[in-house]
């Protein structure tokens, strides 16, 4: 490919959330009828660099030649306009409307004021057939096809609007193995015709047989960007995507040997979401489960709390086997749930720091007549707002009037008015900054140090290899490598996320 | 340490500066209004809405509707003046409203917890069934007769104060304590603001939802019986339009449609239903067509709406200005 143009040249991108950097001067280049894999980890900032390129979001600095012409995208209905296509995970479709509708959704053809439907099946069957798709289906709902024939549906659409750049946020992680294997097939067909593709996957060996060029991004810095991928093998890149520095100075050691084992759980399942998880968890340690998102942590958290039914398997909890039927049994058993999305699911916007404190707890302070005793409730407020150093006006200043940091951490304290056996955490850390996170961190060995078992469920590498006592590290919903704290590498955690670890007998 | 005692928010004061600024107007084209009698007559005619109005205040903090009350409030007084020609005992003839009323709402809450059925359709629905159910039992006649022992409070006066204002009172007094002061009133409140959250801290949202659904029907009960023995009769139309005036009075007294930030607005409410009242006193005083009247109280629910939103917009811009200010 010695004639190859460059068709798309992004140049020292930085882009700042808050105090986090998202993009630390990245640079990429693509080639007219190339495949382009970025890969890395959660969070390395691959969602942010595809947004600004299909015109979602803006850089801080930095330029980007399209065609070698100096753009700035308003929207991304102008990067759309420009050739520039992105398809996302979860495909965004109509369900309840035709296939034509749904390729033509917004820009429809028109013969005066009314649409010509002629011309759009026309158009339809044309981009059909360009990925291989039997035209008959032109007229079906969008909802009676296969999740992969909607994302190829998908594709057609970025064809029929003559796009030159197509990005694929992660297409087959929803596809089944045929699926997949008729997407490759499309994608090399699409590049012959000379449209470019940037593909995001987390499956190493996909990446290594679809691209012809590799990136890899780490922590918002590009750390390859050029790797050809008959030059490389799984272990390299993995090793490019790790490599971070961990602030071990967290943790604290503990002797776990006398304690006892709190719950145990066994084979639990739940259709798609997660199958066969079997772990125990000792008073006193702090559990780590790490992976992709949606490898099914989450969804496990949710069902052990009650929140969900699961489809089999048992919960030992302190002994017996126990059934929890809804957050309340759990509540009473003393294991409760952070969850990860504080916005929607944690906090009560318009109301006072106290209430949002003590809402899980409200029975607690009950005096005569089922009233509230407030002095007690008062009381429990300001000692949490103290002891973890909550900066706000007072209990009564609205929530959202604090910080993320502040935020998360009257909901971490939602939960500690009374002493928890079972804590789990999920994404206790999110998108707040460093000081607090390692607050929180403090917090979470403050508590494991005085008996509470404590699982972690967390995104962020670096988190959970500084919080764990033992990790778990779960792969499209199954436990495919458990870790002791002295076994932990960051390399072996995150080959076993991207599922490049056979499943093995777990000791 | 400062005490901490919930308070009403402002914008409900402004609902109680609204009377006034609307009996003012009407009283300088007819001074009939402020007679005594007169006053005496908007008391008693606003008991039983200002009871339902208690409901409908949580349902709706809770994101819902209830337009099937009035009907409710007859099929009540329908069974408490069937009860009344049996015996004469007070706490039977209001007992069977309250636990009519009761069991017709958590029919209501049936519908819309347990089955799903969007609120505003299924008391729609519900409405229709139980207005056809009073139609069915009434038989083209009207319920005659009716004079409760209890029928003092509903026309008694002390000092020349109707008694029945200090019912009401207490009742109000009653669910003020309810919503700020019990920990159901606050799991109310946090089910308001995010039924998702709330389920997250061991609270049961559809429990909830349930029992404002049975108290709205309870407390239409309780003015079902207030209403026999104010009117000595149940009519067709009982209660018929209700459901308009309870969503007017909770509306204009500071309550966003769908619970904005699920916060109990009593007071605001209580002063709803007083504007209500006098408005429609007024209209009749004045002369006015009567036509008006429901062109009116339609007026008043979009604009007391608009006046919120308008508010709340500016009010997070603000807030937005100030956080902006602070970092």
């Amino acid at each position: 490919m010695e004639s190859r143009k460059e068709i798309l040249a992004l140049n020292h991108i930085y882009k700042i959330f808050g105090g986090n950097t998202a993009l630390n001067n990245v640079s990429l280049n693509l080639y007219k009828g190339e495949v382009l894999s970025v890969v890395g980890e959660n969070g390395a900032g691959k969602s942010t660099l595809m947004k600004i390129i299909a015109g979602a979001e803006r850089p801080d600095s930095g330029t980007i030649m399209l065609e070698g012409e100096n753009i700035e995208f308003q929207s991304t209905l102008d990067a759309l306009r420009k050739g520039i296509s992105i398809i996302y995970q979860e495909p965004n479709i109509f369900s309840d409307l035709s296939v034509i509708e749904n390729i033509f959704i917004g820009n429809e053809i028109r013969n005066g004021a009314s649409l010509s439907w002629k011309k759009m099946y026309e158009e339809t069957c044309k981009a059909l057939r360009a990925v291989d798709v039997p035209i008959e289906i032109a007229t079906q709902k969008m909802e009676t096809l296969t999740i992969g024939t909607q994302q190829l549906v998908m594709i057609a659409r970025c064809l029929q609007r003559q796009c030159k750049i197509l990005i694929l946020d992660e297409p087959t992680s929803i596809l089944s193995h045929g699926e997949s294997e008729k997407l490759y097939k499309i994608i090399e067909r699409l590049t012959g015709s000379g449209v470019s593709v940037i593909y995001i996957s987390h499956r190493i060996q996909e990446v290594l047989r679809l691209s012809d060029r590799i990136m890899i991004l780490r922590d918002g810095v590009v750390t390859a960007s050029d790797i050809k991928p008959q030059n490389t093998n799984e272990s390299k890149i993995v090793e490019a995507m790790s490599g971070r520095s961990i602030d071990m100075n967290v943790y604290r050691q503990r002797d776990l040997s006398a304690s006892k084992t709190i719950m145990e759980v066994e084979q639990l399942s739940k259709d798609r979401m997660f199958q066969d998880i079997s772990f125990s968890l000792k008073e006193g340690e702090v559990l780590g489960f790490y992976g992709l998102v949606g490898s099914g942590r989450s969804e496990m958290a949710r069902v052990i709390f009650g929140e969900t039914k699961k489809d089999s398997g048992t919960i030992k909890y302190d002994g017996t086997v126990i059934e929890n039927r809804s957050p309340g049994e759990a509540i009473a058993r003393k294991l409760y749930y952070m969850p990860e999305d504080r916005g929607v699911q944690g906090l009560f916007s318009g109301h006072s720091v106290g209430e949002n404190m003590s809402v899980s707890f409200l029975d607690l302070f009950k005096g005569r007549l089922q009233s509230i005793n407030r002095k007690k409730e008062n009381k429990a407020i300001d000692d949490n707002i103290k002891k973890y150093k909550i900066k706000t006006c007072g209990k009564d200043a609205e929530i959202m009037s604090l910080s993320g940091g502040n935020q998360q951490k009257v909901l971490f304290c939602r939960w500690l008015i009374d002493t928890p056996k079972v804590l789990i955490l999920d994404e206790p850390t999110r998108g707040i900054d460093i000081a607090t996170k390692m607050e929180i961190h403090e917090y979470i060995m403050d508590l494991a140090k005085s008996g509470v078992a404590v699982i972690v469920i967390s995104s962020d590498m670096s988190e959970i290899m500084s919080v764990s006592d033992r990790l778990i590290v779960m792969y499209r919903g199954k436990i495919v490598s458990e870790f002791d704290r002295k076994d932990i590498t960051e390399q072996g955690v995150l080959s076993a996320a991207l599922g490049l670890v056979q499943e093995e007998a777990m000791p | 340490m400062k005490k901490y005692a919930p308070k009403p928010r402002a914008r409900e004061y402004v609902t109680l500066l609204l009377i006034l600024i609307e009996v003012a107007i009407m009283g300088s084209i007819n001074k009939n209004i402020f007679s005594n009698i007169n006053i005496s007559q908007v008391i008693s005619n606003a008991a039983e809405l200002s009871i339902v109005c208690i409901g409908m205040n949580i349902v709706i903090m809770l994101g819902g509707i209830d337009l099937s009350v009035g009907a409710i409030m007859g099929l009540s007084a329908l069974a408490a003046g069937h009860m009344l020609q049996i015996s004469g005992n007070s706490f039977l003839v209001i007992g069977i409203a309250v636990a009519v009323g009761a069991l017709l709402g958590s029919i209501n809450g049936f519908l819309i917890v347990k089955l799903k059925i969007p609120d505003m359709v299924a008391t729609l629905a519900t409405m229709n069934i139980y207005r056809a159910a009073i139609f069915g039992l009434l038989g083209g006649q009207w319920l005659t007769g009716l004079i409760p022992k209890y029928g003092r409070i509903t026309t008694g006066k002390v000092f020349g104060v109707p008694v029945i204002i200090f019912l009401v009172i207490l009742f109000y007094i009653c669910f003020y304590w309810v919503t700020n002061y019990t920990s159901f009133g606050r799991k109310i409140a946090a089910v308001g603001t995010s039924s998702k959250s709330a389920a997250l801290c061991g609270i049961n949202p559809d429990f909830i939802k349930m029992c404002s659904y049975l108290l709205i029907g309870a407390l239409a009960g309780v003015s079902g019986s207030l209403y026999i023995a104010r009117m000595g009769a149940v009519e067709m139309q009982v209660g018929v339009r209700l459901h308009t005036d309870c969503i007017a009075a909770v509306v204009v007294g500071g309550m966003g449609m769908g619970g904005v930030g699920g916060k109990s607005t009593l007071l605001g409410t209580l002063a709803g239903v007083f504007f209500i009242s006098f408005l429609r006193n007024g209209i009749v005083i004045l002369g006015i067509p009567s036509l008006l009247e429901y062109f009116v109280t339609g007026l008043l629910i979009i604009l007391s709406l608009c006046a919120d939103v308008i508010v709340f917009k500016q009010k997070a811009h603000i807030n937005k200005k100030k956080a902006a200010a602070i970092r």
